[in-house]
Parts: structure tokens; C-alpha cells; sequence
């Protein structure tokens, strides 16, 4: 009872402390929404590069030539993705690429389609903005499918016209006719199948928004800044005496420290909610609505942070020192967790070395409880948290100096 | 058996002995005064006695409870008042109160009750829902004097309770303690302050080096002096070196300057006072006042260490 009434205490304290209150509640939304926003389209499942723009220069206006311009580059599919621009001259074509105004410039030569059509090779010249290496990037995909496609088919068209001319069956001035209805054909094949960008999904799992991610990302930064202050009070109670007061009085020192535990696990725990009805109403996060789950997580996380708080007060000894060595454990475990940037884009060394960090270990179940995964996926999360929590208890509560 | 018995209390911190063995027994109903400067081991007795501090050796004994063996049942007994403020300043004084009074197990009904009147006590009740950090100097020191009230102990520690405060709120906090006295509280009081110690405890202990140099009334302490005069000038200009000629003069028993006021133990003031004089008039010392006193505390203090209470 009387380490409830030191941990409700120490709420009352906090929440009287406008600047806690800015850092624990407020910036966390704020960066939520700011990398939220910000990195929608990196975690769309259907990224929506915006439209842009390539150009043509057609030097050829062959049959082949507008397979490759009209039905393909120019189709109703490919135009979610680019514009074309018919342009005349080469040089204007490379300068537009170099400043920036075309993604790529295309420059079919002259007789690309009869030397083709005869079976000739020939071929096409790409440029590409360096710093538009996606889209570039698409363009020459699409390109290089086209140019195999018509490789086969212009294989298979001038056989037939070989063998048929070849044995006199067709006169070869009829060949004319012949060929547009093989060229039909093959365009029939170029054509079929269509280039397509297909994702592949699991009927279970749903890809996570930039919100969602950095909603958990960023809650679980902020619960370890709430470890902070959580040294910062056992550090204040130290140093205003209070502590020494308290020691006077008829409490046990357990009582008193774990008062103090439950002080801080509180906050964290009342700062996580905080955080997850925020982030709910206004982007509408979902969480992944397995809420059982969710809690368990965050009561683990929460005390993970609780055992550091403790850690951070016995090997610091004073509000600056406890402030420095929190930044770099927090700010440490945030980069290498996964809080701030991805952790798909980490390479594997790293993100075998974010293993050893409470960030990773919250985010991972986080992030498949919002995944649509089961329950079941949190308990091995849950159990690592809570052995960081035991590890940094363990440590802070020998260590600590009551004096 | 004293409400308080101290027995051979020790504590060595790494090597330095802070208190040595002192010993020293307190009647309940008692205002007991430990009297010494800074530095003189009072604090670290305190803590000891309060449980905050482990003895290096010895016991203390509170109402027959031993502070080694029995801390909780002394702490429900003890109230302490430590020499710092020791509230939470963003809380109000009644919220302090509130939350020590259940650190001491009252229920939240008789810890409202006891705030109230702890708060008359202080002279705070109409500022009670104002916060700590709002409050001056003094008014903090009654507070932190009402929170170790708050649950009717039957000893009152207080550790230099005046120091750094306005004259009006030392009063106040003075008379406080003569009036919680009347009603039977003992009090143990630290201090190096010699009038606050001569108005409020029936008996002193001076202590030096962590040793009790002496203990007794008042009376029974300026007799340890004997019948010698203090001879206290106030004074401004080289008092170092003219303090060091003055105590080569025969018949000087100590001698101690402090603030521009020297004082001067002698057996008889008569017999050297013109020599005083002189040797003041040659080292260019301006003197503003010259009394000839009986011994007080600062005499006795002085005869017993040969150093000033102000030291």
C-alpha cells in the first residue's frame, strides 16, 4: 500500500511537469506524423510512383517501331506510370534527360523495323537520369521485355517467309501481304502476356503503412525517454533528501524502491495508452486489433524501460550524468532497433546486432500483431522484454545508492 | 532508563572516525541539546540514532527499542527533522503532508485530520494548498519541522533546524519547540547556534571531534569554566596577529576571534584587561565595544577545545 502511494505520487509529480509531459506525450505524436507522412510511399504495398515523364525519338515510324511506341509504351496501362513525349531531335531528347525534365529518352534508329522484320538485329538507345534510378530504371525493363519479345517473334516470322519463298509456294512480292499477317501474329505475341508488377501476398497478412510502423516505432523511443525520467526521479528523491526522509519513516527500503518501480512502470504504461488512443483517432492506426496482444507487449516494453530507469540511477549520479547515459543507450537502441529507419534495410550484421536491443524485440511483435498474425507471435517478444526488464532490475537494485 | 540511552555509539568513514564513542542518556519530557560546530559529528550521530546510519559500533536505545536491532518500532516512535528541506516542491504543503502521514501508516482519514493540525501547528493552514517552491525560506523549515509531526512521535529529532533562515521564522520554530515540549514531547537538538541551545534544552552535551566533551545544565556547564571572566570585544583591523599576541599574555586561559568579536577566557578579567588594551592599541585594532561576561556556552566551549562555537 505504501509503494502505491509513492508511485501515485510520483504521477501526480509528472504530471505537474509541463516539459515531461511535451517530451513523453507530445513529440512522439509529432514525429509519428512527421515520418508518417513523410514515408508513405516507401511503405505502400502498391507503391504509387508518381506519373512521369519519357520521351520517343522515332527516326524509324516502322511497323516495328510502333508496336514498341503505340501499343506498348503508349498503352492504357503503362500510362499510370509515364508519358510519353514524341520528340524530333536526339540532342534535345539527351539535354531534357540531363536537366532533369524526362526521366529517359528512348531513340529508336532508322530501319530498326525492316532490319528486324529481316532478320537482321538492330537496336535501341536508352538514356536515363542517374537520379531517377527507379524509373529509369522501369523504362529499360519495359524496353529490354519488348526487345526480347520481338527477337522471338521476328525468329519465328522469317522462317516461315524463308521456307515459303524458298520453295516457290509464294511469289515473294507477296511476301508484303504475308508478313503483316505474321507481323500481326507476332505482334499477337509481343503483346501477351503484358508486362505486369504483381505482389504477391499471404491471404493472412496485410502490409504495414508508414504511420502504423512509426506509430509502434516511435512509441516504443519515447516509453525508453520515459525510462529517463524515471532515473531522473529515484535521482531527484536521492538528492532533495526526500529519500533519506522516507528511510526515516516506518517503510521498508523495498517498499520504497519499489514504489518507485511502480512509479515509473505506471507513466510508461499510462504514456503507451496515451499513445495508442492518439494514434487510433487520428490515424486511425488499428494496432491490428488484437488488443490482448497489444497490451501484453506494451506492459512488457514498459517494464523493460522500468528495469533501465533503476540501471540508469545506480551508475549515474547525478540529473546530467543520467541524462547522457540515457541518450545513448535510448538513442543507440532507437538507430540500431529499427525505430527510426526500417529494419528491412538494414544489412544482416546490423540486424543481428539490433537483437540486442528492447526496440527490436518490441517492434517485431508490434509489428506482426499488426500484420494480422496470431496471438502467439508475441511470446517470444514478450519473454525476451521481460528478460531485459529482469537484467536491468537485477543490476540497478544491487547497485543503487540510497545516499 | 532515559527515553533515549546512547551507548558507545561509533562511526569510522573510510578510515575517519566521525563520531567516537559517545554515550549519553536523555529523560523523557526532556529538551537534550548537542552543542558544537560544524563538523563536530552531531549529524552523523543524529543519523545513526534516526536508523539512517548503520554504527560502526555501540547502540542506541529509544523508549527501550535498539536501532540495530529494532529500526521499524524506533521509526514508529522517532520523528525526525533533517537538517535540509526534505519536501517535494512541486507539491503543495497539504499534499506533502498527505503523503508523509501515510509513509507513517495513517489512514487517508487520519491523515487529512493530522495535516490540518499540523499545519496550525506551522502557521501555514492558509497557505496550505500553495506549493512548496512557492514558499520562502523559513516557511519551508515549518513545514519540513510539521511533517515529522505528523504521527504523534514521542521523540523529536532535530537537526539544526534554524540554519539559513529569517530571525522571525527562527522564532517561531523556537517557540514551537518549547510549546510541543510542554506537551511532553522530547526533543533532541543539534546545534551550533549558543542562544537557540540556552533557550530551549534543560540539558547540553557539547560535542567536539565527534567526542562529548562535557554534558550537563547550563549552570553545571559554566562551572566547568569556573570562575573566569569572558572578556568580549568587538573589534575590527588585525585581529589575527593581535589574537596571538593577546593569548601570550599571563593570565589569558584562550582566547578565539570570529566575526570582529574576540573573546577572551581569564581567571580575572581586571588583572588583564589593560594589557588587552595595549596590545590591541599597538596592532592598530579599532575596538568598537568591550564587555566583561560570565562564562556562557561559547566560554565553556571555548575553555573545553580552545576554538570558538563559529568555527
Amino acid at each position: 500500500m505504501k509503494a502505491l502511494n509513492i508511485a501515485l505520487k510520483d504521477l501526480k509529480i509528472l504530471l505537474r511537469d509541463k516539459r515531461a509531459l511535451l517530451i513523453l506525450i507530445a513529440m512522439p505524436f509529432i514525429i509519428i506524423s512527421i515520418l508518417g507522412l513523410a514515408l508513405s510511399d516507401t511503405f505502400s504495398p502498391n507503391p504509387s510512383i508518381s506519373v512521369f515523364d519519357i520521351a520517343v525519338v522515332d527516326h524509324d515510324g516502322g511497323k516495328v517501331a510502333k508496336l514498341l511506341v503505340d501499343d506498348t509504351l503508349k498503352s492504357k496501362d503503362l500510362k499510370k506510370l509515364f508519358r510519353v513525349k514524341d520528340m524530333k531531335n536526339d540532342g534535345e531528347a539527351k539535354e531534357s534527360v540531363s536537366q532533369g525534365d524526362l526521366a529517359a529518352a528512348i531513340i529508336i534508329p532508322k530501319d530498326f523495323s525492316s532490319q528486324l522484320l529481316n532478320g537482321k538485329s538492330s537496336s535501341l538507345q536508352m538514356y536515363g537520369d542517374p537520379g531517377e534510378a527507379i524509373r529509369a530504371g522501369i523504362v529499360q525493363s519495359i524496353t529490354t521485355s519488348f526487345a526480347r519479345r520481338v527477337s522471338a517473334v521476328s525468329i519465328a516470322v522469317q522462317t516461315p517467309i524463308k521456307i515459303l519463298t524458298g520453295e516457290g509456294v509464294i511469289p515473294f512480292q507477296e511476301v508484303g501481304v504475308l508478313v503483316p499477317s505474321l507481323t500481326a501474329k507476332g505482334q499477337q505475341i509481343a503483346k501477351d502476356p503484358q508486362i505486369k508488377i504483381e505482389t504477391k501476398k499471404s491471404k493472412a497478412e496485410k502490409s504495414l503503412s508508414a504511420i502504423e510502423y512509426y506509430s509502434a516505432g516511435m512509441a516504443v523511443m519515447f516509453i525508453l525517454f520515459g525510462a529517463m525520467f524515471g532515473a531522473f526521479s529515484l535521482l531527484e528523491e536521492r538528492r532533495n533528501l526526500t529519500l533519506l526522509r522516507l528511510i526515516s519513516t516506518p517503510t521498508g527500503r523495498i517498499s520504497i524502491l519499489s514504489g518507485k518501480l511502480m512509479g515509473i512502470f505506471l507513466i510508461g504504461a499510462m504514456q503507451f495508452a496515451a499513445l495508442i488512443i492518439a494514434t487510433r483517432v487520428i490515424f486511425r492506426v488499428t494496432w491490428g486489433g488484437q488488443w490482448l496482444a497489444v497490451a501484453a507487449l506494451a506492459l512488457a516494453t514498459v517494464l523493460a524501460a522500468t528495469g533501465m530507469a533503476i540501471f540508469i540511477a545506480s551508475v549515474a549520479k547525478t540529473n546530467r550524468s543520467a541524462a547522457a547515459i540515457s541518450q545513448i543507450m535510448i538513442q543507440g537502441m532507437a538507430a540500431l532497433g529499427g525505430s527510426m529507419i526500417p529494419l528491412m534495410v538494414f544489412p544482416n550484421w546490423m540486424k543481428t546486432l539490433s537483437k540486442f536491443t528492447i526496440n527490436y524485440w518490441a517492434l517485431d511483435g508490434f509489428t506482426q500483431v499488426m500484420q494480422g498474425k496470431d496471438i502467439h507471435v508475441i511470446v517470444v517478444p514478450c519473454m525476451i522484454l521481460l528478460g531485459f526488464a529482469c537484467f536491468f532490475m537485477t543490476i540497478g537494485v544491487w547497485r543503487f545508492s540510497y545516499e | 532508563m532515559g527515553i533515549i540511552e546512547v551507548r558507545e555509539l561509533k562511526k569510522v568513514f573510510n578510515g575517519n572516525t566521525a563520531v567516537d564513542g559517545v554515550s549519553f542518556s536523555v529523560e523523557a519530557g526532556e529538551v537534550f541539546g548537542l552543542l558544537g560546530p560544524n563538523g563536530a559529528g552531531k549529524s552523523t550521530l543524529i543519523s545513526m540514532i534516526s536508523c539512517l546510519l548503520d554504527p560502526t559500533s555501540g547502540d542506541a536505545l529509544i523508549d527501550g527499542h535498539s536501532v540495530i536491532k529494532e529500526p521499524m518500532e524506533v521509526k514508529k516512535i522517532l520523528g525526525v527533522i533533517p537538517q535540509e528541506i526534505a519536501l517535494y516542491p512541486t507539491l503543495t504543503a497539504r499534499e506533502n503532508l498527505h503523503f508523509w502521514s501515510k509513509m507513517y501508516g495513517l489512514s487517508s482519514q487520519d491523515a487529512k485530520k493530522r495535516a490540518d493540525d499540523v499545519l496550525k501547528i506551522a502557521g501555514l493552514s492558509d497557505r496550505a494548498d500553495e506549493k512548496i517552491e512557492t514558499y520562502s525560506g523559513g516557511m519551508k523549515r515549518r513545514i519540513n519541522i510539521a511533517a515529522g509531526l505528523l504521527h504523534k512521535p514521542k521523540v523529536l529529532l532535530m537537526d539544526e533546524p534554524t540554519v539559513g533562515i529569517d530571525p522571525q521564522s527562527r522564532n517561531h520554530i523556537l517557540e514551537t519547540v518549547k510549546s510541543l515540549n510542554k506537551s511532553g514531547l522530547t526533543v533532541l537538538y543539534t546545534s551550533h547556534y549558543m542562544e537557540e541551545v540556552e533557550f530551549l534544552c534543560d540539558r547540553i552535551a557539547i560535542v567536539d571531534q565527534g567526542k562529548v566533551m562535557a554534558s550537563g545544565t547550563q549552570e553545571e556547564l559554566k562551572k566547568i569554566v569556573g570562575q573566569k571572566d569572558i572578556v568580549r570585544i568587538k573589534a575590527s583591523g588585525m585581529l589575527d596577529k593581535a589574537i596571538d599576541d593577546v593569548k601570550r599574555v599571563d593570565g589569558i586561559d584562550g582566547a578565539t576571534v570570529k566575526d570582529g568579536e574576540i573573546d577572551i577566557l581569564t581567571k580575572d578579567s581586571r588583572k588583564v584587561l589593560a594589557d588587552i588594551i595595549s596590545i590591541l592599541n599597538q596592532e592598530n585594532v579599532k575596538m568598537a565595544s568591550v564587555e566583561v561576561q560570565e562564562p556562557d556556552l561559547e566560554g565553556v566551549f571555548l575553555h573545553l577545545t580552545g576554538k570558538s562555537l563559529r568555527d
